[in-house]
């Protein structure tokens, strides 16, 4: 039987939309619905690639799990915990076994401290914890596995020092030292060239493996997802609409929007016979809306039933989830 | 016909740590009407060369050398003011990173019509007018030319910055890194739009990307850049179909798809040499699986493979 690492419950973030003092006062308070009742699991071991457009609410998904963002209502449990409850003692606890590698390793190491220090900060935080801490024997072993050698040339530089696919690497030392449960990686190498792109996401399937840990990979690139992950959900207006195994997901989609987002990737060749899904609109700065399938004005197979009735996530297949009246 | 040749390209940065030959000895044409795609790694020369064709190298950085024959006309002979004529009118840049290149406390139209202006002999109302008609061009609502920059989506940024450089419309349209920060949705119709208005305006266009999916599905010419140089140069066709470079090679595997699996694809080793110290020899042996005694000591010619398909590696000679 798999068990589960995370399991989130209905889980919703809306954000306020901010207004005017005068309509503030007149008019209904407005939101947009970043995470809107969302239900999934992450299976223990497993990469989960979470795949959509920007906007579309994967970040604050991510975040919202690890409660880095507080979520407006719905349940988040790891390991059978429920963390959304938890105060701010046992919180910390948890955060031992929880990370997250950002985006942009430009902006999410710090210019002023070195390589040393940024990795040794996860264990001194949590030393406590950590039974028979000899840190800088910690930092070495870390370099290593995240292949940034000899350690010595690195242990004392600073991040503006390093390459772009180096500083990715001390991030994900950084998140790995702590040997977490589970990880959240939000885009972590959409920054990168293309050319070291592979190298970063083997590494980081093969630190997966070694710590046995299970991971949410947010991407909008769908190669990529399909790469590392085991399963995909794909993610639009704050809902899930597609959650199923990586191969299913990418050549056999069922929902439209997963269509459309595979039909966007832009293909080597330069002639191409395929023609292309192109969808219209953006996610950018939609409003919740209250009835109706969320995919319903940007769909080209869209049906009447859609503008009235929202689709909920039902079985299609084997081992696949869609939320389409129409998929089969 | 040929619109834009650069020849023997050089742009050095002179640091107190030495010099950064950061585009070294560069040469292509591009024809009238054509896209010639720039492709390579984050730091080997791409955008300095972009910037040198329009003569926005600030010091440290200088043009040491070279060519840039504007129909013509030598581009590096030019003083400020004909600078000023060349600039936006017959070439126009969209800067890397459509989030930060526009002012965000100015609308977005105003920004366009203050160029217009500048460039154009023309007054306010006519310049708004013009602004209104670029927004159709590239496919924005022109209600947004009152909103702030961020007010719009990515997407919607960086099709105005599309707009604003075909202002005064140019020839040549020179486009760093134009769909990078984007999303693939967005991405694939920028791309679209790109095309649609190569065709529409009879554009030149020079495209730079480290993404070569970008490069093939725009451009009908290509050039793979290197440490400041340009290690092959060909048609997309040939460039897809039969790379000879062995760093083409590799870039060319290190492309995810859907349909390949995941045995084929990897990454080139290493990183891109620091700028100040490049390998001797030929700069990529260090990275290269192929290297020989030769590529250390020499630095490879550039070879004719065929009509129009340049590459710079002593496996070929």
């Amino acid at each position: 039987m798999k068990k589960d690492i995370i399991e989130t419950k209905q889980l919703k973030k809306y954000f306020p939309l901010r207004k005017g003092f005068l309509s503030s006062i007149l008019a209904r308070e407005e939101y947009i619905a970043a995470v809107d009742d969302v239900s999934f699991k992450i299976i223990k071991g497993e990469i989960l690639g979470l795949v959509g457009e920007s906007g579309c609410g994967k970040t604050t998904l991510g975040r919202t799990i690890l409660r880095l963002i507080e979520p407006t209502s719905g349940s988040v449990y790891f390991e059978g915990k429920d963390i959304v409850i938890a105060d701010s003692e046992e919180l910390r606890s948890l955060r031992l076994y929880m990370q997250i590698i950002f985006q942009d390793p430009y902006d999410s190491l710090n210019p002023k401290t070195t390589i040393f220090d940024m990795i040794a900060e996860p264990l001194l935080i949590h030393r406590k914890k950590v039974r028979n801490l000899k840190v800088e024997e910690e930092v070495i072993r870390a370099l290593r596995s995240v292949d940034l050698t000899p350690p010595e040339d690195f242990i004392y530089k600073y991040p503006h020092e390093l390459s772009g696919g180096q500083r990715q690497r001390v991030a994900v030392a950084r998140a790995f030292i702590l040997k977490p449960k589970f990880i959240v990686a939000d885009e972590p190498v959409s920054m990168l060239d293309v050319s070291i792109r592979v190298s970063i996401l083997d590494l980081i399937s093969k630190l997966k493996k070694a710590s046995q840990a299970s991971l949410l990979f947010i991407t909008h690139d769908l190669t990529i997802a399909n790469y590392i992950s085991d399963r995909i959900a794909v993610m639009h207006l704050g809902k899930i609409v597609e959650i199923g195994k990586a191969d299913k997901v990418t050549n056999d989609p069922k929902h439209p929007y997963t269509k459309a987002l595979l039909s966007a990737i832009l293909p080597l060749e330069a002639k191409q016979k395929k023609r292309k899904i192109l969808i219209k609109g953006e996610v950018f700065g939609q409003k919740a809306i209250s009835k109706g399938c969320k995919f319903y004005s940007r769909c080209y197979s869209r049906m009447k039933l859609c503008e009235k009735k929202e689709p909920m996530l039902r079985k299609v297949g084997k081992e696949c989830l869609v939320a389409c009246h129409f998929a089969n | 016909m040929v619109l834009l040749e650069v020849n023997d390209l050089k742009t050095y940065f002179f640091s107190q740590k030495g010099v950064a030959k950061a585009v070294d000895g560069v040469d292509f044409t591009l024809d009238k009407g054509k896209a010639f795609g720039l492709v390579g790694e984050s730091g080997c020369g791409k955008t300095t060369l972009a910037l040198s064709i329009l003569r926005l190298i600030l010091p440290p950085g200088r043009i040491v050398e070279g060519e840039i024959l504007l129909e013509g006309k030598d581009l590096l002979k030019l003083n400020e003011s004909q600078l000023r004529e060349i600039r936006w009118k017959k070439i126009s840049l969209v800067f890397q990173s459509a989030m930060s290149s526009l002012n965000p406390v100015i609308r977005i139209g105003e920004q366009i019509s203050e160029a217009l202006i500048a460039h154009e002999n023309i007054r306010k109302e006519s310049a708004e007018n013009k602004v209104e008609e670029l927004f159709r061009l590239v496919g924005l609502d022109s209600k947004r030319m009152h909103s702030y920059p961020h007010e719009l989506s990515g997407g919607m940024k960086q099709r105005a910055l599309i707009g604003m450089a075909l202002a005064c419309e140019p020839d040549l349209l020179i486009a760093d890194e134009p769909v990078t920060a984007l999303d693939v949705v967005i991405q694939a119709r920028i791309i679209k739009l790109l095309k649609e208005l190569q065709k529409e305006l009879r554009l030149s266009m020079l495209i730079i990307s480290h993404n070569l999916p970008v490069i093939t599905q725009t451009c009908e010419k290509a050039g793979v850049m290197y440490a400041g140089k340009m290690v092959e140069c060909a048609d997309i066709e040939k460039l897809l179909s039969n790379a000879k470079h062995p760093y083409t090679i590799e870039l060319l595997k290190a492309i995810p798809d859907l349909k390949g699996g995941k045995e084929h694809l990897h990454s080139i080793p290493g990183d891109v040499p620091n700028p100040l110290k490049f390998p001797t020899g030929c700069r990529f042996h260090p990275r290269c699986s192929h290297a020989m005694k030769i590529c250390r000591k020499q630095e490879p010619e550039s070879i004719s493979i065929s009509k129009g398909h340049l590459a710079s590696c002593h496996l070929l000679g």
